[in-house]
């Protein structure tokens, strides 16, 4: 195509300063579009690039026993005898620190019914983290049900409280975005993550209808924020995703009853069994393996746990574990 | 004039039509799902507002125990807490949970239905196809599934929630 000169007698040709005038107009305005729709369209993405999940580990040695477990009826004199085994509270919590105790509180139902961490348990560990000079103890979980049923029925707001805890549920928790890898990404997790120097994992080993048992990994799923359901899709690489992603301080697992069916709210007194056992541990993939044999499952069966491991999360070796008897 | 013998038909045909309101409302609520009774009902003292659920938001509900339900044939979902008198506040009262599930079909219901089953339940006089364990009780009426959690296990459970199935499905007290 020939360039043709113009027809028009009457066309004004632009002068150099009027063309340089009108390209440095249309950059102006092209940068403020792009800027503006970077800033304002995309802002989680900007936000979510900043905080990264802290990792709550404290450095052991590798002679350290990885986990310990303790039987007896009662239930906080377990927590004391695991947690002693690995070296006491005191071994993971300094004076003046900050300590999240995150239990599983998803669920309006009683202790008894077992789909809620033992508030015996929760309670021992505030404090033990107490004796051990923590500045302050939080315990907090995002409830699937509404959070103040959740934490009463439960019986582990009053629990927490009187053992000196500050309890926080849904309804006074914050949410910030999180860089999280892999499919978390983008999700929302609460403030106290990035607040807290510790952070003590304190799941209930139940039933699950969708990934057959939870443990601790899944127990993550609530510090998350809207958006958490899709991490059912695809759960064993989930679950090992969420294990990657959040490193505890310490990890209690309640095995005190156990909801053998019917998770994860179960209800029904029949499908409870009385296992009155619990286990500390710095090992995730070994605090699963213990607490999933505990419904009787083996862990080599559990999709999540073998590709946790493959991912050097842990061993679920357990002859690993501290048998410390029944008490 | 074919006009106005088109709008004489059209009046004769609006006068023979005489709408029967019984039908029409029962035709509606069907079309909106299953409902759950009131609290008087029921025989509580108060029940809460019913939640709606439906394909998207039943994990909101019940978590990971959704996907069971959606494989099922899982439509939607009324899920409310019924008070009992006694003392003290939310999640301190005898309560009962009521989630009231509507399938595709009566089979995805009874599948449904037979997958939560509690290892001690019992099948139970009365009330739709009834099984319940004193704790639970889970009930099937054509495509509709009712599951019923005490949240205050004790010897008056059952009665209580084999009260809620009846007036639910409308049944009559034996």
């Amino acid at each position: 195509m020939t360039d043709l000169p113009s027809l028009d007698p009457y066309e004004e040709k632009p002068t150099r300063r009027e063309i340089a005038s009108r390209l440095a107009s249309t950059g102006i305005a092209a940068a403020a579009i792009g800027g503006g729709a970077l800033f304002f369209h995309d802002r989680r993405r900007l936000e979510a690039a900043a905080p990264e999940i802290p990792d709550w580990r404290v450095p052991r040695s590798d002679a350290a026993p990885k986990g310990a477990a303790a039987r007896g009826a009662d239930p906080a004199a377990n927590v004391r005898r695991a947690v002693a085994a690995l070296g006491g509270m005191e071994a993971f919590v300094k004076r003046g620190e900050s300590v999240l105790i995150k239990p599983n509180a998803g669920w309006d139902r009683l202790p008894e019914q077992a789909a809620n961490t033992d508030p015996n348990v929760v309670a021992e560990l505030v404090r033990l983290c107490r004796a051990a000079g923590a500045r302050r103890v939080v315990v907090a979980d995002l409830s699937v049900n509404d959070p103040v049923r959740s934490l009463t029925r439960s019986g582990l707001r009053e629990a927490a409280q009187a053992a000196g805890a500050e309890v926080l549920d849904g309804k006074s928790l914050k949410l910030v975005q999180a860089s999280l890898s892999g499919s978390s990404a983008g999700l929302e997790v609460i403030d106290l993550l990035f607040s807290c120097q510790r952070v003590i994992n304190v799941p209930v080993v139940k039933h699950h209808g969708l990934s057959r048992a939870t443990v601790g990994m899944k127990n993550w799923m609530g510090v998350l924020g809207r958006g958490r359901n899709r991490l059912h899709q695809g759960i064993d690489r989930a679950v090992a995703e969420l294990g990657a992603t959040f490193r505890p301080t310490l990890t209690v697992v309640d095995a005190t009853r156990v909801l053998l069916a019917n998770g994860p709210q179960g209800g029904s007194l029949s499908d409870v069994k009385a296992v009155n056992a619990v286990l500390a541990g710095i090992d995730p993939v070994l605090c699963e393996a213990w607490g999933v044999t505990q419904m009787g499952l083996e862990p080599s069966s559990l999709g999540w746990i073998t590709e946790a491991e493959k991912r050097g999360l842990g061993r679920r070796d357990l002859s690993l574990v501290k048998d410390l008897g029944t008490a | 004039m074919p006009l106005l013998a088109l709008g004489g038909w059209v009046w004769q045909q609006g006068k023979r039509a005489t709408p029967d309101r019984g039908a029409v409302l029962a035709a509606l609520r069907a079309s909106r799902g299953p409902l759950l009774p009131g609290a008087v009902a029921a025989g509580s003292a108060s029940r809460s507002d019913p939640a709606r659920y439906d394909r998207e938001s039943l994990y909101e509900a019940i978590d990971g125990a959704a996907d069971g339900y959606l494989a099922r044939g899982f439509v939607s979902a009324l899920i409310a807490v019924y008070t009992y008198p006694g003392s003290g506040g939310p999640g301190q009262s005898p309560e009962i949970s009521a989630e009231l599930h509507r399938f595709e079909t009566e089979i995805g219901a009874r599948a449904q239905r037979d997958a939560e089953r509690p290892s001690a339940a019992v099948r139970v006089a009365g009330p739709a196809d009834a099984v319940s364990d004193g704790n639970v009780l889970l009930a099937v009426r054509g495509r509709d599934y009712l599951k019923l959690t005490s949240l205050a296990p004790g010897p008056e459970a059952a009665t209580r929630l084999e009260a809620l199935a009846r007036a639910t499905f409308q049944e009559k007290t034996p």
